[in-house]
């Protein structure tokens, strides 16, 4: 059975999944839904740990079905692989037994339950996938119960509203990666990621054709979109503010960054094979995650409501994702930037998770979601479990941001320095630009992430009322809490191993041990640089939200230019605001196409429409037919008829008088008759020469 | 008996279709019963082909065909063609018109003339059937007439509005005139060949290359006015609107796509290399014609007008494919012309069941219908889904080959701009979803209720196939695969 196990790990959810779906049709049985959850994401993880002795063994299976071409269905096991089916089927089960509790006597439990299970499935299934297609087909059910999931209290329309316009933002980034996609497939014949991997002419032929670059881009807005990226990130802030809160630790926009990764060495290898467009990509791929990291950071600092804030948390956090993959694909040594994108991956997937489940465990507590709302909340498990997750987020040594962020930065600074000394000023600059930003969001991470903890725990006991929290999720959070403290604090240890356990695929050892870890990372300028920001963040902070010793009140009342900041910031840079726009532009523009070109025509211009051509074209048909039929028929052939009637009456009385009706004057015509007949007959006859 | 299978699949319904027009008061009351069981005779027909047929492509021949004589001075014969290119589509036809056949029982069950409602869709059943299995161009036009009768009747005499004599009017007018220029296309064919024989044009005889221009413009645009392509289009929305919705789910999802059977059929196989040729204006017909019938879809107020619009845009999709003229792109239309035929026979069927509740066709006064009407709306969703392109759903599938298809042929731009117009494709659906199915329900609908049983078999049957080409899409490629692969051989394209 354990050999099934890529299979099963996303085939056992799918399949909860759907018989949550049979349960709910009996009324009995229709909360048990959390049950066939609780099991199926158990036996996931179970599967998922079940691939970890083939991968530690070196092998790299493909496993593929017998299908008809172009369809490709298989599965494939590697370190990578197997490293994100473990962080996804985990968080899921702990998001399944928070949700057991949170969602304990709502509404639509069949309905919840059986998205929920489809989506771990949908993703379990992107990063199981051999091949694009499969790994699409997945994407496309994560973004399907995304949508499903924002539009879950669907009888508000509000609630729906959001549900749409995260499907459309989704699917600008979809339809990108599906052109990528068949692009790939029509230059390589094939989906799958070894066999691209191993083949490298369809890149060859990509650049001979002009289209490497603009398929890479292509690629790129596919990933940013589904990682949450500027411009195209505003989807996730409004899908964690609709959801049932509790799933969202599960939206922690792992795909993008895992497609990052796994194109990672195929596009570093073509780039020093030469095709220098690569480079640009890398390098957008590194600006969109630091503009998204900076941007983020600067809309957390403004906003309210406290999953608003977890969403663009989210957004930075991956922004380093990208950065470390945008300079480790310009790098020829691109093993540090891989394994800092990866342990960024997995680090993240479990503090956003305990950041997300504590801040839902306190709206639930507190009934609000408004962090102003939550102020005074007392509750041990939520303030250790913040604390760890807040302290991971901005950088607090020894906690994992510290590491994770100053390797990236680090690797920033390697490249400026090593893009210096071959005189490239654009890298150079780019790297140093880089740095400066990621320098930027620590400071603004510090600021919000302490505001929040400041907000929430550090003011007089609230006096709303609370509720209790069901058991399961408090059991939930502590555990998620002890892994996640723990996999923190031993990240120095943890990055070494998984340098090891990733050689199929990286191929160098970099870190023998945590000693050649902390050498890379401690002695830098970033390391200065990430504790004076934090400092400073840190500082602020308390001083506004902790001491107030400022007011920021009034600090935006007296100041008009902190107001206009803070008003952009409150509203997002109005990015929503412009989505929108757009929404309502293209539905205006196609009613007016329609009253205009279809319906009606151009009336200023005169030109029917083309619905009226028809109407028109029958109109004139029926007025020239009328009027043939008064001109040439009444007044041509009926006329002509009436003549001829008229001619033919009066002949026939002009010949009756012959008709007198005495027998001899008959006859002595007729022998006329009968001579002048014999006497032209002869005539004839002569002029044929028929008479010899 | 085999050989009688695809004769008796397309002459029983026509027979009891005319019995039922001349006796059919007697049996009145039973008549949706008898049209379901002779419609699901010729479902069963079908079926039974499907051993010998794949008996024979696994011998190594391409084709069934079976033959009477008919015209015997001029040589021509009443014959079947079955092969894997009109296998699956005269599946799809049987099996969609014997749901429409269930779906009408109760649908119309207040309508008078009932016998003549279920005589008509019977003969037009029968017409489309003997579209795609005829073996010769003469026959295949006789059914292509064959088809328009009845549905002109159907619209203008069980309409729904004041106009609908208009609009029959306009429908017979336009598609009679397109079936003209493709009789002009069929003679001109026979004026040069001395043959109206499918197999023989396509595998052995070619036609003066000085005639080859004006017989593919004259066949072409035959093919499509009845497949109302830009800017042939206009009299799609008001013939699929105006019809009764077991008819519209039957025009929309079936009769469209005999245009489409058309261009696959005697466009790609007999004229290859002059597709090839008309490659590029055909692709950009076919993206103005998706954007243009989605744009329209987006403006509409009307529930069966979006849809109908919607069939315009996909229209769009199935000519691109063929445009391509690439394997993958031609397999993708042949398969969306079975998976939209069942996508949007259900969209049709549930708008119907919607319409019938609520007594209002009006978008902007439909909302929080998934409450009231939970199995309807979530087949719809099903529906919308898949046509938007979301797997893995059916019509996933078919629209990624299709573009696929064009990137194949080295038509990046166009697939580019076909794969950013399907944007519209899934607006349209979702705002339409967002509209009526989401939200609160409305004081005048709080006493509706879920659809009748009857109307629910056929909407569940559909949405069950939706899913299942979903998941398992080898059931269909199974056929089309080796029609593409064919079509591909004779033309000589990659």
């Amino acid at each position: 059975m354990l050999h099934l196990a890529p299979w099963l790990c996303w085939l056992v959810p799918l399949g909860g999944a759907l018989f949550t779906l049979v349960l709910g049709i009996f009324k009995d049985f229709r909360d048990k839904g959390k049950y066939v959850a609780c099991l199926s994401s158990g036996i996931s993880v179970i599967f998922s740990l079940a691939m970890l002795p083939q991968v530690l063994s070196g092998q790299v299976t493909d496993w593929k079905l017998n299908v008809p071409k172009p369809i490709e269905i298989g599965v494939l096991v590697d370190p990578l692989t197997v490293t994100m089916a473990i962080v996804i089927s985990s968080i899921s089960l702990f998001v399944v037994i928070f949700s057991s509790g949170y969602m304990h006597g709502k509404h639509s439990q069949t309905r919840f339950w059986f998205i929920l299970q489809l989506f771990s499935a949908g993703y379990l299934l992107v990063v199981l996938a051999d091949n694009l297609l499969l790994m699409f087909i997945g994407w496309e059910v994560v973004g399907l119960c995304v949508t499903l999931l924002a539009s879950f209290d669907f009888t508000k329309r509000r609630k729906t509203y959001f549900g749409l316009k995260i499907n459309t933002i989704l699917r600008i980034g979809d339809l990108a990666l599906l052109m990528f996609i068949l692009t790939v497939y029509s230059f390589s014949g094939t989906f799958n990621f070894l066999e691209l991997a191993q083949q490298n002419t369809w890149i060859i032929r990509l650049s001979e054709s002009g289209l490497l670059l603009v398929s890479s881009l292509l690629f790129l807005v596919g990933v940013t979109s589904k990682a949450a990226q500027f411009p195209l990130n505003e989807w996730l802030p409004d899908m964690l503010v609709n959801t049932p809160s509790s799933t969202n630790a599960l939206t922690e926009v792992l795909a993008g960054p895992y497609l990052l990764i796994r194109f990672l060495p195929l596009l570093n290898a073509a780039y020093f094979l030469g095709y220098s467009e690569l480079g640009y990509f890398f390098l957008l791929s590194a600006c969109i995650g630091g503009a998204t990291g900076l941007i983020s950071a600067l809309i957390a600092t403004t906003q309210k409501h406290v999953q608003r804030i977890m969403a663009y948390s989210i957004s930075g956090i991956m922004g380093f994702t990208f950065i470390a993959f945008g300079l480790a694909g310009l790098n020829p040594n691109w093993t540090s930037g891989y394994l800092a994108a990866v342990t960024i991956i997995i680090i993240d997937a479990f503090v956003s998770a305990l950041l997300i489940l504590t801040t839902v465990f306190v709206s639930h507590a507190t009934k609000s979601e408004k962090i102003e709302e939550m102020s005074g909340f007392k509750s041990k498990v939520a303030h250790r479990g913040m604390e760890v997750a807040i302290f991971a987020m901005i950088s607090v040594p020894p906690f994992s941001g510290f590491w994770l962020s100053n390797w990236v930065q680090t690797l920033a600074l390697d490249f400026s320095a090593s893009t210096s000394n071959q005189g490239s000023l654009i890298p150079t600059n780019s790297g140093y630009i880089l740095f400066i930003l990621m320098i930027l969001t620590g400071c603004l991470t510090a600021f919000y992430g302490i505001k929040m903890m400041s907000l929430i725990f550090g003011q007089k006991h609230n006096r709303r009322k609370k509720t209790q929290a069901p058991r399961l999720m408090r059991h939930s959070i502590i555990s998620l809490l002890v892994l996640t403290a723990s996999l923190d604090l031993i990240v120095v240890f943890l990055v070494p191993q998984l340098n090891t356990f990733f050689l199929p695929i990286v191929k160098v050892q970099i870190f023998q041990n945590f000693i050649d870890f902390s050498i890379y990372i401690i002695p830098s300028a970033s390391t200065i640089a990430t504790i004076i920001a934090l400092l400073v963040g840190w500082y602020l902070s308390r001083q506004i939200y902790s001491k107030h010793k400022i007011d920021s009140q009034k600090l935006i009342e007296t100041y008009p230019f902190i107001k206009k900041c803070y008003v952009v910031l409150l509203n997002r840079f109005y990015i929503p605001t412009v989505y929108h726009k757009i929404g309502i532009t293209t539905i205006k523009f196609s009613e007016l196409l329609y009253r205009d070109i279809e319906s009606e025509g151009i009336k200023q211009i005169r030109i029917k429409g083309i619905g009226e051509f028809f109407d028109l074209f029958s109109n004139r048909l029926v007025r020239f037919s009328r009027r043939i039929f008064l001109t040439v028929e009444k007044q041509g052939f009926e006329w002509a008829n009436h003549m001829i009637s008229i001619i033919t009456i009066g002949f026939s009385r002009r010949v009756r008088k012959l008709q007198t009706g005495g027998l001899s004057n008959n006859l002595l015509l007729m022998s006329v008759g009968a001579v002048l007949l014999s006497l032209l007959i002869l005539v004839i006859s002569d002029y044929l020469g028929m008479l010899g | 008996m085999i050989p009688y299978l695809p004769l008796l699949a397309t002459v029983i319904p026509g027979i009891v279709g005319i019995l039922l027009l001349l006796f059919g008061k007697r049996v009145e009351k039973i008549a949706g019963w008898i049209a379901t069981f002779v419609a699901f005779s010729a479902v069963v027909f079908i079926i039974g082909m499907t051993n010998p047929l794949i008996e024979t492509y696994n011998s190594g021949q391409n084709y069934i065909l079976f033959e009477i004589p008919w015209i015997i001075p001029l040589n021509i014969e009443f014959g079947f063609l079955i092969d894997m290119i009109n296998f699956p589509i005269g599946l799809v036809i049987a099996v969609i018109s014997t749901l429409s056949c269930v779906y009408s029982i109760k649908y119309m069950e207040k309508v008078k003339n009932q016998a003549t409602f279920y005589g008509n869709l019977l003969i037009f059943a029968s017409g489309m059937i003997g579209v795609v299995f005829s073996s010769n161009l003469i026959q295949l036009y006789l059914f292509w007439e064959l088809m328009l009768i009845p549905s002109y009747l159907l619209i203008s005499q069980f309409g729904i509005s004041k106009k609908k004599l208009s609009i029959g009017f306009k429908y017979f007018i336009f598609t009679h005139a397109g079936a003209l220029l493709l009789l002009l296309g069929i003679l001109t064919i026979f004026s040069d060949t001395l043959s109206f024989d499918l197999v023989e044009l396509t595998y052995n005889t070619s036609l003066s290359p000085h005639l080859i221009p004006i017989t593919f413009m004259l066949l072409l645009s035959g093919f499509l006015v009845k497949m109302a392509a830009f800017p042939v289009h206009t009299w799609l929305p008001d013939a699929h609107s105006e019809a009764p919705t077991p008819i519209s789910a039957m025009l929309s999802g079936l009769m469209i796509k005999s245009g489409a059977y058309g261009v696959v059929r005697i466009l790609i196989s007999i004229f290859g290399p002059t597709m090839i040729q008309a490659s590029d204006v055909l692709l950009s017909l076919a993206l103005i014609t998706m954007i243009y019938g989605g744009l329209m879809a987006l403006a509409q107020r009307d529930l069966k007008r979006l849809l109908a619009y919607s069939s315009i845009s996909q229209i769009g999709y199935i000519l691109f494919g063929f445009a391509t003229m690439s394997t993958l792109g031609i397999m993708g239309s042949l398969l969306h012309i079975v998976n939209h035929a069942i996508c949007k026979a259900l969209l049709f069927m549930c708008a119907g069941s919607i319409i019938q509740q609520t007594g209002t066709r009006d978008i902007r006064k439909m909302t929080g219908l998934i409450i009231k009407m939970p199995i309807t709306g979530i087949c719809m969703l099903i529906g919308l889904f898949s046509l938007a392109g979301t797997p893995p759903l059916n019509a996933f599938w078919s629209e990624w080959m299709i573009f696929g298809g064009g990137i194949n042929a080295g038509k990046i731009i166009f697939s580019y701009i076909g794969v950013a117009g399907t944007v519209i494709t899934a607006g349209y659906f979702l705002w339409f979803a967002w509209r009526v199915l989401f939200g609160g329900v409305p004081k005048q609908f709080e006493r509706i209720k879920e659809s009748n049983p009857i109307l629910l078999i056929p909407i569940v049957l559909l949405a069950s196939a939706t899913i299942i080409l979903g998941i398992w899409p080898g059931i269909a490629l199974e056929f089309i695969k080796p029609a593409a692969d064919l079509l591909s051989s004779l033309t000589g394209i990659l």
